[in-house]
């Protein structure tokens, strides 16, 4: 091969690089965002209700809160985390000696609340989750697996005007149920709920009590934010992580005394009793064990 | 059984292939491939993989169709039994269309006491300005005058990224500022605008603030538009006119805005101070001559207005507090006539009697406010010095059984000015001092024409009021004791002339008054916190000594009005207050005259020669409810007051003249009151929609010709809103309401009146530059019972946006060109005819730049 004939096809191979490179900057805009409310009882049998957000595109997506990103970004930067450190002082000011619903209230009221703490972005076939248990802020990447749907393309139901149809499938632990809208033909969904020919609008496991419902959709083309980082996330992998939140749910003093050192104060047992986990509710993956 | 297996694992068919971007030949990650079988069902799928491959196995494809679709890309069919594999099917950019429902957490959020509205979510293409937006948002009110509730409450603050720069004057803001550049409104709920007060008192109060885009902020903003073109009633030539320039920087806002028109843009709301206080000089004018009653229709239809305003709002901040200015001049002049025919069907012929009216106003009014203000934890200082002065001309001309005309001159003078200081200290102890000077003259002079004889009533009245307070407040545990103490002194002297009068009236036409007061009050007040819970209780009570220099004996009165208000709010959904209060009060001191002054051509008061106290109760529940998530606001109130006067307003007739005056006769009052309105987005088609409902009751006596007359009016109204844009093209806003209204006398009640109407915008954008807009309003008004008047304007717009600064409009208004709302009654023995002009088809073309 001739040195000329290198030169071109080095040229071709940087083009090749920048067009890829910038093809796929291009493709970092999501096409759709939509809402979600996710209702679910977690391990101690409490109701919870959650907002999410979906931003989709054909490759990638990014399921988040919108009051965590906005306050974990806030707190990347240095006016951000002064204002942080300032309202969280009012806020405990303000809590103190109040009874725990009511401290919970003013807490996740407040701007600095963080009920919701997850973030999964799937990418390149494999899913990254930002996560947090008791203040242990941890993130892992998992492989994206097959699964295997089965379509009752004559259960259908209307959601948000879309005519949806069933699909079936497990996945890490539990049997859901969702509804999609080949109208909107996008591989996404809500959490990791993904892999049917259109957009998963409504989903919901066998016990119930954890249920993904649309509540919003509009074109997009936002891009896609970065996951901030305003504190150090451990690296770990999916198990590892289900099992510290099993932990936290089985030995409640244990976890404070993983977090604060066992030098802390001991947690009376009316505390252990009320965090502590209860039968018949699990986390939303139960393939841990 | 084997042998069956085996053809049916080769009648399996491998449907595979791959998918290519035909433009740039590049493989589709993600695309999703669905076999349908020939009743149009899902048989098996696939998602193209990173090599935009896909693979699927089918019993048989006899009848098949595979579709495959992707966001971003045109759909594409193909049928199975016609295909060989693999399959490349490539794709072409394209658009698949979904039906959008708006991404609910983008358009209310709640944070804490702070509720944020996004802009964008509420907007529609045909918005001109923030105002227009807000009245789209559920739990926000905007009524016709401009005024804003929150929840049913008035607000008590309106912020411009955080800073108050237009005091109770919004309506600049709200008439003003682009929705373009608001990124979102924010309520803040509870607000107490003095942090120093933060914590100790409680505020069921809430704020506005404007938080503006990036574009708009740290940046000079300007917009105008100017507009020509002709009216066929009034016939003549007609402009609209508009400059406005804002701009919001750290240290430094400023709003200014020239307006002016004769379209009937009723400007008002524009130059109203909705926080405005009542003055402590309590003046009011004795001289009521007003231009003729204009039919209930928007005030666009009936507004024959030639006005001007112009406001310049500064505010600049440095390390010790703020200074603000605002300075206002508006001008208006209004037109208008009105003519009554009665006919009296009389045996020997009939008999008609006409009534015309027609009069001028010239309002001119010209405003000053100036303001210093530190507003920290633990210190507030306040010092505002306001002056006013208004000059208001009114002509008037009548026709009929009396033949005048009527010249006012009603100029007005204020000077106030206003210190506050608030001092904390050790975090708990709080100590207050205010001082309140105010100076007002309200002269007035009404020049009366009539049966060729001419009169002068002059009335001259002035005040001053001066207020100086200082109280004390610490807070333990949740309870916020505080004690209020002050003086307050009043000078009042008013003289009044009529020279002339007609002959066939009785009385004095002249006074001399003087009415000065001297108070020292004290006002304890405890404040409760616990959970959720606000108990507040006001004990005001004071002593007065009251001089009327001869002119009715003086007077030493001691007053007690205890007040109780509750609080509960067990989460941040639920607001519900009860309120009562008893009290004692002295009456208007401006009723003290003996002697009669000419109000108008036909109506003369005299007030009171003693001076009386009148006693009231009150009591009053309200709620609020929201829920965020789903965008549900709701409200509701009823308020039921009892009050108690020892005199008596009396009504006289002497020939064609009306005599009121006042006798010692008791007058029980009441009043019931009750409102609610409900709220909520409609996420499906980007709009939301609101129901309301009130009803009112009240009771009072008069004195008719001696006889007592027990009067009772009730009213009751409905309401409600819709709006929306399901498509980009298209968006509306309808409005209904409803209303009626009845008098009784004695137990005798008149028959029910109704009034309708409905309110309908469509705006089409027919293209990304143009757009059409259509409106209208019907009205339904009942003029007796069974008989009713039915009248449809409309309008008609159209915009052509040749860039994004650039607007170009034209714009019909009453297309059917409805000049008159004349209406007929009958009875028996005659019959009424009521004729008032509506503004005719106008035509008018305008151009706007935003820059």
């Amino acid at each position: 091969m001739s040195t000329r004939h290198r030169k071109q096809i080095r040229f071709c191979l940087i083009f090749l690089c920048i067009a890829t490179a910038s093809l796929s900057s291009f493709a970092q805009n999501a096409q759709i965002k939509a809402s979600y409310d996710y209702h679910f009882f977690d391990p101690r049998g409490i109701e919870q209700y959650h907002d999410y957000v979906l931003l989709a595109a054909s490759d990638k997506s990014m399921f988040y809160n919108y009051h965590t990103l906005w306050l974990d970004a806030t707190r990347c930067t240095k006016d951000g985390e002064a204002w942080y450190a300032q309202t969280s002082l009012v806020i405990m000011g303000q809590v103190m000696g109040k009874s725990r619903e009511e401290a919970e209230a003013i807490c996740e009221s407040s701007g600095t609340g963080r009920p919701v703490a997850m973030y999964v972005v799937k990418e390149k076939g494999k899913f990254k989750v930002w996560d947090e248990v008791y203040h242990e802020y941890r993130k892992y990447s998992e492989d994206i697996e097959e699964r295997d749907w089965n379509i009752a393309a004559d259960s259908t139901k209307n959601i948000l005007g879309y005519e949806c149809i069933l699909a079936e499938s497990d996945y890490h632990g539990r049997h859901w149920t969702a509804w999609f809208a080949p109208e909107i033909p996008i591989n996404a969904g809500p959490w990791k709920l993904v892999g049917l020919p259109g957009l998963i609008m409504e989903a919901v496991d066998s016990t119930g009590q954890h249920h993904f419902t649309i509540s919003g959709i509009e074109i997009s083309d936002k891009a896609f934010p970065k996951v901030p980082e305003p504190f150090y996330y451990e690296k770990t992998t999916r198990q590892r992580f289900l099992r510290l939140c099993r932990y936290r749910y089985d030995n409640f003093q244990g976890m404070r005394d993983l977090h604060f050192g066992t030098d802390a104060p001991r947690v009376s047992q009316e505390k252990i009793d009320y965090e502590t986990g209860k039968p018949g509710f699990d986390l939303l993956e139960t393939d841990y064990r | 059984m084997i042998l069956f297996v085996t053809v049916s694992a080769m009648a399996q068919i491998n449907v595979h292939g791959t998918v290519i971007d035909r433009e740039s030949g590049e493989p589709i990650v993600g695309a999703p491939v669905i076999a349908k079988g020939a009743d149009g069902k899902i048989k098996k799928y696939s998602i193209s993989n990173a090599d935009g491959g896909f693979a699927m196995t089918l019993p048989s494809v006899a009848g098949c169709i595979l579709d495959i679709t992707m966001m971003g890309y045109n759909r594409q069919s193909l049928q199975l039994d016609s295909v060989s594999f693999p399959l490349t099917v490539y794709m072409e950019a394209g658009n698949i269309s979904i039906k959008e429902v708006t991404v609910n957490a983008d358009r209310i959020r709640e944070q804490g006491d702070t509720i944020t509205y996004y802009t964008g979510s509420f907007a529609q293409s045909q918005d001109r300005t923030i105002g227009d937006v807000l009245k789209r948002m559920p739990g926000i009110d905007v009524a016709d005058n401009g005024r804003i509730q929150y929840q049913g409450e008035d607000i008590n603050k309106f912020y411009i990224e955080g800073s108050d720069l237009l005091g109770g004057k919004y309506g600049i803001a709200t008439n003003g500022i682009s929705p373009d550049d608001v990124g979102a409104v924010e309520i803040m709920e509870n607000h107490q605008p003095m942090q120093v007060l933060s914590g100790v008192s409680f505020s069921d109060k809430a704020a506005i603030n404007l938080k503006l885009k990036d574009k708009a902020k740290a940046t000079w903003v300007f917009r105008g538009n100017g507009g020509g073109g002709r009216s066929w009633q009034p016939e003549g030539a007609i402009w609209d006119g508009e400059l406005f320039a804002m701009a919001a920087m750290a240290g430094f806002q400023s709003i200014t805005t020239l307006r002016t028109n004769n379209t009937g843009d009723d400007l008002s709301a524009s130059n109203t101070d909705f926080f405005a206080a009542r003055r402590g000089t309590g003046l009011s004018r004795y001289v009521s001559v007003g231009l003729p009653e204009v039919p209930s229709l928007d005030s666009k239809r009936t507004l024959f207005n030639r006005s001007f305003l112009v406001s310049a709002n500064n505010l600049r901040r440095f390390e010790h507090g703020e200074f603000k200015a605002n300075i206002d001049y508006s001008f208006n002049r209004i037109a208008a006539d009105a003519s009554n025919i009665t006919t009296y069907f009389l045996d020997n012929g009939n008999r008609v009697v006409t009534e015309n009216r027609d009069g001028i106003e010239h309002e001119h009014s010209l405003s000053g406010k100036f303001i210093y203000e530190l507003n920290r934890k633990s210190a507030f200082i306040n010092n505002t010095l306001q002056t006013d002065i208004d000059w208001n001309n009114i002509n008037l001309r009548t026709a009929g059984s009396i033949p005048n005309s009527q010249s006012a001159y009603l100029p007005d003078y204020y000077v106030g000015n206003t210190f506050k200081l608030i001092k904390r200290f050790k975090g708990k102890h709080l100590v207050i001092f205010e001082s309140r000077n105010e100076w007002e003259s309200l002269p007035q002079t009404l020049d009366l024409d009539a049966n060729g004889l001419s009169y002068r009533q002059h009335v001259g009245d002035h005040a001053f009021h001066t207020h100086e307070s200082a109280a004390y407040a610490f807070s333990l545990k949740g309870i916020t004791v505080s004690l209020e103490g002050g003086i307050k002194g009043y000078w009042r002297s008013m003289n009044s002339s009529l020279p002339d009068m007609p002959e066939q009236l009785p009385g004095i036409t002249y006074n001399v008054i003087h009415t000065n007061r001297f108070t020292v009050y004290a006002t304890p007040k405890l404040e409760y916190w616990v959970k959720r819970i606000n108990l507040t209780l006001d004990l005001p009570v004071s002593y007065a000594h009251y001089s009327f220099d001869k002119a009715i004996a003086n007077r030493d009165e001691v007053y007690f009005s205890p007040s109780l208000n509750f609080n509960w709010k067990p989460n941040n959904r639920f607001s519900g207050t009860i309120r009562c209060g008893i009290g004692r009060s002295p009456m208007n001191l401006d009723l003290i005259h003996p002697g009669l002054i000419m109000t108008d051509y036909r109506t003369m008061k005299s007030g009171v020669d003693n001076f009386y106290n009148y006693s009231s109760q009150n009591v009053s529940a309200s709620f609020s409810y929201k829920h965020t998530l789903h965008g549900v606001f709701a409200n509701g109130m009823v308020m039921h007051s009892w009050s108690h006067m020892p005199y008596t307003m009396a009504q006289q007739l002497y020939g064609d003249y009306v005599v009121y005056s006042y006798a010692d006769a008791d007058n029980d009052g009441k009043m019931l009151m009750a409102m609610g309105s409900l709220g909520k987005t409609l996420d499906f088609m980007h709009g939301s929609c609101n129901i309301n409902g009130s009803f009112n009751r009240n009771e009072s006596r008069l004195l008719s010709q001696q006889q007592s007359v027990q009067s009772v009016g009730s009213g009751w109204s409905v309401g409600g809103k819709i709006n929306g844009s399901p498509w980009r093209w298209f968006g509306f806003d309808y409005a209904i309401s409803y209303f009626e209204n009845r008098l009784t006398m004695n137990g005798a009640s008149a028959p029910w009146l109704s009034s309708m109407t409905n309110c309908l915008n469509l705006n089409f954008t027919l293209h990304e530059k143009w757009q059409w807009q259509i409106s209208g309003e019907h009205y339904r008004n009942c003029l007796a019972e069974g008989t009713y008047k039915n009248i449809l304007m409309l309008d008609a717009k159209l915009i052509f946006k040749p860039t994004k600064r650039i607007e170009l409009s034209a714009s019909m208004t009453n297309i059917l060109d409805k000049k008159q709302y004349d209406y007929t009654t009958y009875s028996q023995l005659y019959s009424f005819e009521s004729r008032r002009a509506l503004r005719g088809r106008q035509l008018l073309f305008t151009i706007t730049l935003n820059l």
